[in-house]
């Protein structure tokens, strides 16, 4: 059985259990002992070292410390209120803050050790309350009137002090607070949305841009058809990408390298493409039916099916060929016959293409005649 | 790593033609035997095979048919060469042609169909009278289709005995027996007249092309002159009013 402990040793079995992991306590006592010892903090005077004037500033210093804590030293309170009482005139000006209420403002300021919210809570002057931000506008205003900050380093924050701002953030700070867990889901939720929207937005314009780039090129005379349907744009897109990818791997040709694995690399380049010119030019592989292909999917297929009518315009090809008393059919598909029945079929397509360029002019003549005037 | 042999040739493609197709003669009642069921009329044989009789086992494996339903054991294995399933019966079907490759090459099988043809066709005939039907002949009817099995990128192994057997060249037979033998019609004349044929109907298409074109240069200088037109009259009455107003 496991003997009795006490202190915070005990404290931990109790939580872990009698097989908790082993670790020393020492150091962690003796830390716990030194933060746990509560030290006074006295508000003492502190000489700002880029100052020659007499202005004295104060800040808290804990007990026992040799310097003083923080260095953003404030100009002493009584010496703001000795500048301000001074010069009386200057503080006039400001009509929504009269010098006794800024004078009063200090007071509770001084009575409070600086500590504005205290200072906004206990306001009441004359039945009027500040805001925080007023407050701390006020002051920092006053402050930086005075001429006491001018020369600190810590003044440039005080001067950049912005009501507005920090009153749009107690709003913002309020109302996300006040928000509830759907709420917060909802918000993300469409926050996820824009962002994805604009991503989609940006790619669009991007491109858009490209293709618009890409569109100065001369007008095509072959058939256009598969461009004109609701895919036709990503179609388009895709094939000027392809396009553009063949033109600069015919413009870059790979170079010979001088490194061992890249010269390997160009040995089999430069032995495929001898095996494909042997192919090409051998009359024994044209008697075999071994050819190059440029673009083609692993597998077999019969070449009849390469010569069949295919998309959406088919019904309208078809009637087309019976509608001209041709045959929509090859008797016998070899390379030839299929490549011919190829034109035929670009031919049918342009021939459907200006079928339709006459239906939308002769609607356009329909429409603009009447239109005319004396109609 | 991929065993050798299986590996594909990239940017290579090799074809094979192939006939495939039926043939049927109608039976006389004296030349039909005791086993010959008596209902059937017609002898009739379905077939894949090269072109003028070529061999094609070097890439063809086996070939299955699916006869019709009621003929027992309707599919039919057959491994060797001819592939070729003789069978009886007095009606038309599709047939289902399944061709298994060897296995250098690596593919799935291909399937085919075809119709069983027995009696000719002929569009001029007129049509039959149920009740004087025409004198039936014992000529065979030919139903036959050329096709050709592309093989893209095929395997090293594939390939080697792709280069090595197998003959694709179509053979001549000369301008006046190209349609000569209905057994075997498929060869380059036959092509020539295909090719020609498709060349005439795109001749046909290019004028029908030719005239939509001039057709639309005609429509769209109508419309101009048309709107050109209304534009005046519009400045004209725009002008008009004007002068009313200043006046």
């Amino acid at each position: 059985m496991a003997s009795k402990q006490d202190g915070l040793k005990r404290e931990l079995i109790a939580l872990l259990g009698n097989n908790g992991t082993a670790f020393s306590l020492s150091d962690f006592r003796v830390r716990v002992k030194k933060v746990s010892r509560p030290r006074k903090w006295t508000r003492t005077a502190a000489p700002h070292p880029t100052r020659k004037d007499s202005l004295t500033f104060s800040s808290w210093k804990p007990q026992g410390a040799t310097s003083v804590y923080n260095p953003e030293a404030v100009p002493h309170e009584s010496e703001l209120t000795r500048l301000i009482a001074a010069d009386r005139d200057i503080w006039a000006i400001d009509s929504d803050w009269p010098l006794d209420e800024i004078m009063y403002m200090l007071e509770l300021w001084q009575a409070f050790d600086g500590r504005f919210f205290l200072v906004a809570d206990r306001y009441n002057y004359q039945g009027k309350t500040r805001t925080v931000e007023q407050i701390k506008d006020c002051f920092y205003k006053c402050a930086q009137k005075s001429g006491a900050f001018r020369q600190s380093s810590v003044s440039k924050g005080f001067v950049n002090f912005n009501m507005e701002e920090a009153m749009l953030r107690k709003t913002l700070l309020a109302s996300s607070l006040e928000k509830r867990t759907g709420d917060v889901e909802e918000a993300d939720f469409l926050f996820s949305e824009y962002r994805r929207i604009l991503a989609y937005q940006e790619k669009m314009i991007e491109e858009r841009n490209a293709l618009q780039d890409k569109l100065d090129l001369p007008v095509t005379p072959s058939n256009i058809h598969c461009f004109s349907g609701s895919h036709g744009l990503s179609y388009l897109s895709h094939s000027l990408l392809l396009s553009d990818k063949l033109k600069r791997k015919r413009q870059n040709p790979p170079q010979p390298q001088s490194e061992q694995p890249e010269k390997t690399h160009s040995r089999v380049h430069s032995e495929s493409d001898h095996r494909k010119d042997k192919f090409s030019e051998s009359s024994s592989n044209t008697k075999h039916g071994i050819g190059k292909v440029t673009k083609s999917h692993s597998g077999c297929s019969l070449r009849s099916v390469r010569c069949q009518f295919k998309g959406n315009a088919t019904p309208k090809v078809l009637s087309l060929l019976s509608s001209l008393e041709l045959a929509s059919t090859v008797g016998m598909p070899t390379t030839e016959t299929c490549s011919a029945f190829e034109v035929l079929q670009r031919q049918l397509h342009l021939v459907l293409d200006a079928k339709k360029m006459l239906d939308k002019l002769n609607h356009e003549i329909r429409t603009e005649l009447a239109r005319q005037p004396n109609s | 790593m991929a065993p050798s042999g299986i590996k594909r040739v990239k940017g290579i493609s090799a074809f094979r033609p192939i006939v495939y197709g039926t043939v049927a003669r109608r039976v006389p009642p004296e030349e039909r035997g005791p086993n010959f069921p008596p209902d059937h009329t017609h002898r009739w044989t379905v077939f894949v095979k090269g072109i003028h009789g070529r061999d094609i086992s070097h890439f063809v494996k086996k070939v299955q048919f699916k006869l019709h339903e009621t003929y027992a054991n309707r599919i039919r294995n057959v491994e060797a060469p001819p592939f070729q399933v003789t069978e009886t019966g007095w009606g038309e079907f599709e047939i289902q042609i399944k061709v298994y490759f060897v296995p250098e090459a690596g593919e799935k099988p291909l399937t085919l169909f075809h119709f069983l043809k027995i009696r000719p066709y002929n569009p001029e005939m007129p049509i039959e009278d149920p009740a004087n039907p025409p004198p039936e002949t014992s000529e065979p009817v030919y139903s036959q289709q050329y096709d050709e099995i592309i093989f893209n990128e095929p395997t090293e192994a594939f390939l080697e005995i792709l280069k090595t057997k197998g003959d694709v060249t179509l053979p001549s037979v000369g301008k006046a027996n190209a349609r000569a033998d209905p057994a075997e019609p498929f060869n380059k004349e036959t092509e020539e007249d295909e090719v020609n044929r498709i060349n005439l109907a795109i001749k046909k298409v290019n004028e029908v092309l030719e005239e939509k074109r001039k057709l639309i240069v005609q429509k769209e200088q109508e419309l101009a002159e048309l709107r050109k037109k209304r534009l005046e009259k519009e400045e004209q009455e725009k002008g008009s009013k004007m002068e009313v107003d200043e006046s």
